[in-house]
């Protein structure tokens, strides 16, 4: 492999074929009740296999041609530059961004009530249902407005909480129906 | 109900339908009313580097069905937006190429060839007002292309083809998007295919949901709008991320900045540039109707029409209107073609078809195809009355392109950037947020940040997005269709090839799959 | 500061304790199984806003699709018994969708039924321009060797036309993978299929001439054609209307029962509320609640095995 572009068509190719195999093999024969072809009263229909194993079966084909064309041949390679720092970084990010928007209303519901009203009974009421989808989505903008500009600001910080609380209103005031994460969740 | 007036109902539901604002005599509907809302955020979106036209339908659908729920009323006001948006971002898009030499969107670099030059040369606002005329010309083209080709095809098509013959034309479209989207066409097979798989999830018509894996979050489907969104928006979200993140420290000068300078365009001028527009539109109008080719092909190619018919003292390249123009009417004249397959056949052929066909399945009361322009006389047909308000609302947002669009633009050239180091996070949390208003589900932001990823994924790795689109949303009308027509001949396995059009079709979807990868000839030999 | 907030929350909190002996304790959560938008959607959202402005009542309206209504069925079965999680559905789910499935996860017993709702109004329908007056002229086409194509959109209609078939000694060719009433309408308008099922929409075609009730689905006559053709003239004895039906999980306390049993159907058939008039526009009202409402649900799960075992082959 001295072509990072052939590495990557390879391993795309290896990846198209066994998720084909993987969909044809084994999810589709197990998780699909009526098979390619149904007979149903004494009558023929389509079954429900029938899209999903055509659609494998157009992967397996272009993941072929691909893994043998990336061997054989050399790739034009014009590939963008994957980082994995970044990836993984941004995954943590998310990670705890959505932890804290799910857990933080809850948990300072319950210190300040100790315990005596719960989340799920103040879902509706300003302020309690505000604080995960605030903390949550502030701390997701700072982070990646930090990680994309490579330094700490208190601008920041102001700016992500700021458009946060912005966001909030402009889905909660106007609407009766609406939840904000995670409300619908609890 | 005749022809005609069934348009005048069209014209008349648009205009005075919904009323948002009455003061005497004058009535402002809700539709119109956001046809301009949606024109003006276009052209700042346009306008803005790093963002583009589908960002702002992402993001304003699930807020707009929010706001006018999911009632046939809510049609025409989302449809507006949606139009509004689509031909703002397409004329705002030559503001940032022209007086930065930063083009907001792909089809758009060649209008930097010569737009940026004229800036430099102080020709910055002449340069911005030759943009718009030859944006709205194409534009306007494209449309009244539009208006007359979209019912005529449906009807012909409702009264040719039957089952059969409709799932080999849905076959034979998928195939060419597939192919012709990209530069590789197994790779454009493969998301194609991909597309179909995951829409098979929690489909079908077996009472256990196939492919649900006994867990309730795929046995209720996927959120077709977290899907879409997060493939098209959340994936280029992260791809910004990570070359921001790479080129955080080689410190990128601001762009000098520009004054407007000379802005007249004569009559004169306007004629000179017409046999330009006129190539470039025609070029545009025809591309812009064969689903999945997108804008900057024709772009590219009115722009290459343009140098050749071009004879004037500056040349393409240095600052010639003419190549401004060329490029513009023919990737502005995309934009309205773009709906004939939509309308007429049901199949989106570009993202802001997606985005149309995607709001009318969500509010319902409107399917695009063929069934649209049933001109029943007894029975009104309320969708053929929807379909002539969304081309009246069209209109509407040419009229308004006209007149305020130049105006609007030099407006734009003026403000401050917002850096999008802090823009693109805002824009994350607003699709997250979105997204999860719709179904009350955190399951719905896994799906959308998974789909995210995969959308990054495939960024990465040149497979486009777009066959990936058109093929999860056109799986259920395609497999509908075949069953039924499987259905309905008694079974007959060989019901596809029993009618010489539907062979036809066939022939030619073969024919576009085995000729692409002839002609490209797959990755060249070094 | 934190007092003040407390205090706040309390008072939201016990502000609908005077109306009756049972109020919510937080805000109710009503699971509608139906995708967004639609007939079904809008009338289950329409009587959360009558409960609200009844009885004061936040009612937080959500979407939960998926396998017939089965995904909701499970939703509402695991949740806690107290009251603050109901379910909108169709009486099929609780009946033939629980005898079809593989696996259907919950049990007609599951379920308190509180309140039936409204009913559809299905026919099997056909263009005028075909020249059938009923399903008897196209039972003799069919015998006459005309294929006749048959739309349907559930698995319960397609045992039904195909039972019609039988019973009738001819085969229609069944078009089972429509999605909704609205497709087949479209179908049959498009002369993709001969004829099929429709459970309302086919009103302002029928009104108009265009369409035509060949027969009644309902156990009462259709309101836009009351003379169609009744079933049991082509000797079927099942009726394939669907009831649409509030429920909660098993084992909820008799007062919240009665309270929530109480506050849907008063909505539902008082005079002047949303859900009303939507319902009596496109529906019909069909209200029933307590034993009288499980006992329906539990007919029509003997209606459905009676099907299943006369289709089966």
């Amino acid at each position: 492999m001295d072509h990072p572009g052939k590495l990557r068509e390879t391993v795309l190719g290896l990846v198209a074929i066994c998720s084909a195999l993987v969909a044809l093999v084994v999810w589709i024969p197990a998780d699909i009740d009526t098979g390619i072809v149904d007979v149903w009263r004494r009558t023929i229909r389509i079954g429900d296999a029938m899209l999903p194993s055509f659609a494998a079966a157009g992967m397996l084909l272009a993941g072929l041609v691909m893994l043998v064309r990336a061997i054989v041949l050399v790739p034009n390679g014009l590939h963008r530059v994957i980082s994995p720092v970044f990836l993984v970084t941004s995954c943590l990010v998310m990670a705890l961004g959505l932890t804290l928007m799910q857990a933080s209303g809850p948990f300072i519901v319950w210190l300040w009530f100790s315990g005596e009203i719960s989340y799920r009974q103040l879902l509706d009421t300003a302020p309690w249902k505000y604080i995960g989808f605030v903390i949550g989505g502030s701390f997701m903008i700072f982070c990646f407005t930090a990680l994309t500009s490579h330094r700490f600001s208190w601008r920041f910080v102001f700016l992500a909480l700021v458009s946060t609380v912005l966001i909030a209103l402009i889905y909660d005031l106007p609407f009766d129906n609406l939840l904000l994460p995670p409300n619908g969740d609890i | 109900m005749g022809g005609l007036e069934y348009i005048l109902a069209g014209v008349m539901e648009a205009l005075f339908g919904n009323p948002a604002i009455v003061l005497g005599p004058i009535v402002l509907s809700w539709p119109i009313l956001l046809v301009a809302l949606g024109f003006f955020i276009g052209v700042l979106i346009g306008a803005t580097p790093g963002l583009s036209g589908p960002f702002a339908m992402a993001l304003a659908l699930p807020i707009l069905i929010s706001i006018f729920g999911f009632t046939p009323d809510a049609l025409l006001p989302v449809f507006g937006f949606l139009v509004g948006v689509m031909k703002g971002a397409t004329v705002g898009g030559a503001v940032p190429a022209i007086l930065f030499n930063t083009p907001g969107t792909p089809d758009a670099f060649m209008t930097t060839l010569d737009g940026y030059p004229m800036a430099k040369n102080g020709q910055g606002g002449k340069a911005l007002r030759v943009a718009h005329f030859a944006s709205v010309s194409g534009d306007t083209f494209s449309d009244i292309v539009l208006f007359v080709c979209a019912p005529f095809l449906a009807i012909s098509i409702e009264a040719f083809l039957g089952l059969p013959e409709k799932s080999a034309l849905m076959i034979l479209s998928l195939s060419f998007v597939a192919v012709v989207v990209g530069n590789d066409t197994f790779k454009g097979i493969l998301a194609a295919c991909f597309g179909l798989l995951v829409a098979s999830i929690a489909t079908g018509t077996d009472s256990y949901p196939r492919l649900s894996m006994g867990s309730d979050v795929l046995a209720s489907g996927l959120p077709t709008i977290a899907v879409v969104i997060g493939v098209l928006v959340v994936g280029e979200i992260f791809v910004s991320f990570e070359d921001m993140w790479r080129s955080a420290r080689e410190k990128q000068k601001a762009p000098p900045k520009i004054a407007p300078g000379d802005t007249s365009l004569s009559m004169g001028e306007r004629r000179k540039l017409l046999p330009f527009i006129g190539v470039s539109m025609s070029i545009g109008t025809v591309i812009g109707a064969l689903p999945g080719i997108g804008t900057t092909l024709a772009a590219a190619l009115g722009y290459t029409a343009g140098r050749k018919m071009h004879k004037g003292e500056v040349d393409f390249g240095k600052g010639a209107p003419e190549g401004i123009a060329a490029t513009e009417a023919a990737n502005s004249a995309v934009s309205g073609a773009n709906l004939i397959p939509a309308l007429s056949l049901g199949i989106p052929g570009n993202v802001a078809a997606v985005f149309i066909i995607l709001a009318a399945d969500t509010i319902g009361g409107f399917n695009p195809g063929p069934s649209v322009f049933r001109f029943s006389a007894d029975e009104v047909n309320p969708e053929l009355v929807v379909a002539f308000a969304l081309f009246t609302l069209m209109v509407a947002a040419n009229l308004l392109n006209w007149t305020t669009g130049a105006w609007f633009m030099r407006l734009l050239g003026g403000l401050i950037h917002v850096p999008k180091q802090i823009l693109l996070p805002i824009v994350l949390l607003l699709t997250l947020t979105s997204v999860y208003v719709q179904g009350s589900n955190m399951s719905d932001v896994y799906v959308l940040l998974f789909f995210g990823a995969l959308g990054y994924l495939m960024r990465s790795t040149d497979i486009p997005i777009l066959p990936f689109v058109i093929a999860y949303i056109l799986a259920g009308p395609l497999e509908t269709t075949i069953r039924s027509a499987f259905e309905a001949t008694g079974s007959d396995p060989w019901f596809l090839f029993r009618s010489p059009i539907s062979v036809i079709f066939l022939i030619l979807a073969t024919a576009i799959i085995c000729g692409a990868g002839w002609l490209r000839g797959g990755p060249r030999l070094k | 500061m934190k007092t003040l907030l407390s205090a706040a929350a309390a008072a939201i909190l016990s502000v609908s304790a005077a109306y009756a002996d049972w109020a919510p304790s937080g805000p109710i959560k009503l699971q509608i199984g139906f995708k967004a938008g639609g007939g079904a959607d809008t009338m289950a959202r329409l009587i959360a806003e009558d409960i609200q402005a009844e009885y004061g009542w936040t009612l937080l309206p959500e979407n939960v699709t998926g396998a017939g209504g089965g995904v909701m069925a499970r939703s509402v079965k695991d949740s806690a018994a107290d009251g603050l999680t109901i379910g909108v559905g169709i009486t099929d789910t609780f009946a033939y969708g629980v005898l079809a499935a593989r696996d259907p996860g919950y049990a007609t017993s599951d379920f308190e039924y509180l309140s039936t709702l409204a009913g559809t109004q299905m026919g099997i329908v056909a263009k005028s321009d075909r020249g059938w007056k009923n399903m008897s002229d196209v039972i003799a086409a069919a015998k006459a060797g005309e294929e006749i194509s048959f739309g349907a959109m559930t698995p319960r209609l397609a045992d039904g036309s195909y039972y019609i078939g039988k019973v009738n000694g001819v085969e229609f060719n069944i078009v089972s993978s429509y999605k909704g009433g609205k497709a087949v309408l479209n179908a049959v308008n498009a002369s993709d299929v001969d004829i099929g099922w429709v459970a309302g929409p086919q009103k302002s075609g029928v009104s108009a001439g265009d369409l035509l009730n060949l027969a009644n689905g309902e156990d009462k006559p259709l309101r836009v054609s009351p003379d169609a053709q009744t079933l049991a003239e082509i000797g079927v004895d099942f009726f394939f209307g669907a009831t649409f039906v509030a429920i909660a999980p098993a084992g909820l306390p008799d007062d919240a029962r009665l309270a929530l049993s109480d506050a849907i159907s008063t909505v539902v058939q008082k005079d002047g509320t949303k859900s009303n008039a939507f319902i009596s526009k496109a529906l019909t009202i069909k209200v029933m609640t307590g034993d009288e409402a499980r006992s329906y649900v539990e007919g029509e799960l003997a209606d459905a095995e009676a099907l299943l075992n006369a289709t089966v082959e």
